[in-house]
């Protein structure tokens, strides 16, 4: 793979003129479309295959109320979806993602601009977050509900706190890898610092960020998600926590669904930004 | 022996020039030693000289990014001497900004200059045709080829029509092709916009090709052994120009005077 993109960019680099950059173009525009197609139909294909099994499975080799399968789980997935209360879960947990996630992202994006911009600072505070980093900050949830109470602000604070560090981690080493040459070449030209940091630092430091952003959705889902398991009377890991209990697994699976949905939501529109954002990167 | 020569308009003078490094050891090394040599206005003049005689070196002072030991260098217009954005600086990396396309990437030094947006395009436009980037416009660096991205960096750089252009060898990394190609290229402009070139590189047949006047730096530390004048008219024809016999003596001159300097500095090693 590598050795493969190594020969390919160094082959664009040899291509003496337009003409055969065209040719290329014009091969690539099939074939790609017949690939995505077949791993399309492969991908179907697997999830069909994999969810035969489990219905399979289900009763006849692992006890039914242990696994659920497919069937329930699609017919409890109808029931809740009329359901208010469920729509309350629902609305309590994607309050507490957005919060979380917004309120992560944002803090770790400055926190992690300012201290890599002020490179004595870097070098003070670095191993203090790295070392900080390494508390499992799930583990924290207990202790969050104490400060912030049994309601949303708990769940809200747990996920800000694990999306802030990977936002802030992206951040730091962005503005520490900003291209030198890039910067003295506008240094050259004289460019102000606003300048530079509008147009070199800022281009160049969005890659890493947006990659924290979309991989924060997730993060943040586990914040919350872990949060309301410690203690919560509402939100959908307070309502699979409850249909463990009572041994609904169908329940159970039908809240990982609707977690799993909103969590590919959160991170498909993250993701539209991103392409706009960064669309010279995109081939 | 080039300190004394006289000229009417000088464009770059250096005198006594010379540049030590601190080594991370302690110790320090000797890049350049009493380089000195007048580059006249709107003449191509070109150095070159064996790997690590501080060639780059000589230009990094005379852009103004290293600050030499001692002596000085001077760019300067009609006894003026050249701000920094009179001078363009051209390395062997073309250094395009990945998420610009190619015209806002020639945009970018009449951006920081405040040109107004419409002249901005119009010479930015203009520049792209005139290095051969017609139709490219709106392609990222990515999108480009080796070649065309260097084309693109010789444009954003003459875009504001710098007084002094510096040259550090900046098609050391391209395809014999492509590299004959854009020395046309870079001849045509500066034949049009004459411009005075300081042009760094190791390879003598461009050195030839290219060149009013050939300096030849010996090894570590660097001083001019000598400076060859390069008699063959213009404009020149690039792709044929080892065909013609002054070429073949010109070229037999440079690499006497470069092989009895890399003999001694073999000598020096043993």
């Amino acid at each position: 793979m590598t050795t493969n993109m190594h020969t390919l960019v160094r082959g664009q680099g040899r291509r003496p003129g337009g003409s055969q950059a065209r040719r290329s173009e014009g091969l690539s525009v099939e074939h790609p479309r017949r690939r995505k197609t077949l791993v399309m139909v492969t991908r179907i294909a697997f999830i069909a295959f994999v969810l035969g099994l489990w219905q399979f499975l289900s009763g006849r080799v692992v006890e039914d109320f242990l696994i659920s399968n497919p069937i329930d789980v699609a017919v409890k997935l109808y029931e809740v979806a009329g359901d208010s209360e469920m729509h309350h879960n629902i609305l309590i947990t994607g309050q507490e993602l957005v919060l979380g996630w917004t309120l992560g992202s944002v803090a770790g994006a400055v926190v992690g601009w300012c201290i890599g911009a002020v490179k004595f600072l870097g070098e003070v505070l670095e191993p203090i977050i790295i070392a900080i980093n390494g508390i499992p900050k799930v583990a924290l949830a207990p202790m969050f509900l104490l400060w912030f109470g049994l309601g949303i602000g708990s769940k809200v604070a747990i996920s800000a706190m694990i999306v802030f560090f990977l936002v802030f981690n992206n951040v730091y080493t962005g503005m520490r890898s900003v291209p030198q040459p890039l910067v003295d070449v506008a240094k050259a030209m004289g460019a102000s610092r606003t300048y530079i940091v509008r147009r070199v630092v800022l281009p160049s430091v969005s890659v890493p960020l947006f990659a924290a952003l979309r991989a924060g959705v997730p993060m943040a889902m586990i914040g919350v998600i872990a949060a309301e398991f410690v203690s919560a009377d509402e939100g959908l890991g307070h309502y699979s926590m409850a249909a463990t209990q009572q041994f609904d697994s169908a329940g159970l699976f039908a809240a990982i669904v609707i977690i799993v949905a909103m969590v590919v939501t959160g991170t498909g529109i993250i993701g539209i930004f991103q392409r706009r954002a960064l669309a010279w990167m995109k081939d | 022996m080039t300190g004394s020569l006289v000229v009417d308009k000088p464009a770059v003078i250096t005198g006594n020039l010379s540049h030590r490094f601190q080594r991370p050891d302690g110790g320090t090394m000797d890049v350049l030693e009493d380089v000195s040599f007048t580059v006249r206005e709107k003449e191509f003049f070109t150095v070159v000289g064996p790997s690590g005689c501080g060639k780059s070196t000589l230009l990094n002072v005379a852009s103004g990014l290293l600050r030499p030991t001692s002596g000085d260098i001077r760019l300067l217009k009609d006894d003026r001497a050249l701000e920094q954005e009179e001078i363009g600086y051209i390395t062997q990396d073309s250094n395009l900004f990945p998420w610009l396309t190619a015209i806002q990437n020639v945009m970018m030094p009449l951006e920081i200059r405040n040109v107004p947006k419409k002249e901005r395009l119009e010479r930015a436009t203009e520049w792209l045709d005139l290095v051969g980037l017609t139709g490219f416009a709106d392609h990222y660096p990515r999108q480009l080829s080796g070649g065309m991205q260097k084309r693109c960096s010789i444009a954003r750089t003459l875009v504001h029509e710098p007084e002094v252009l510096l040259m550090d060898e900046p098609f050391g990394a391209l395809d014999a092709i492509t590299k004959a190609t854009l020395q046309k290229t870079v001849l045509e402009l500066w034949e049009k916009r004459q411009t005075s070139v300081v042009f760094i590189t190791h390879d003598l047949t461009e050195a030839i090709a290219l060149s009013d006047r050939v300096a030849v730096m010996t090894g570590r530390p660097g001083r001019i052994r000598a400076v060859v004048d390069i008699d063959i008219e213009r404009p020149r024809d690039v792709y044929n120009i080892t065909d013609l016999p002054s070429f073949k003596a010109l070229r037999r001159e440079l690499w006497q005077l470069l092989e009895t300097e890399l003999e001694s500095g073999e000598a020096a090693k043993r």
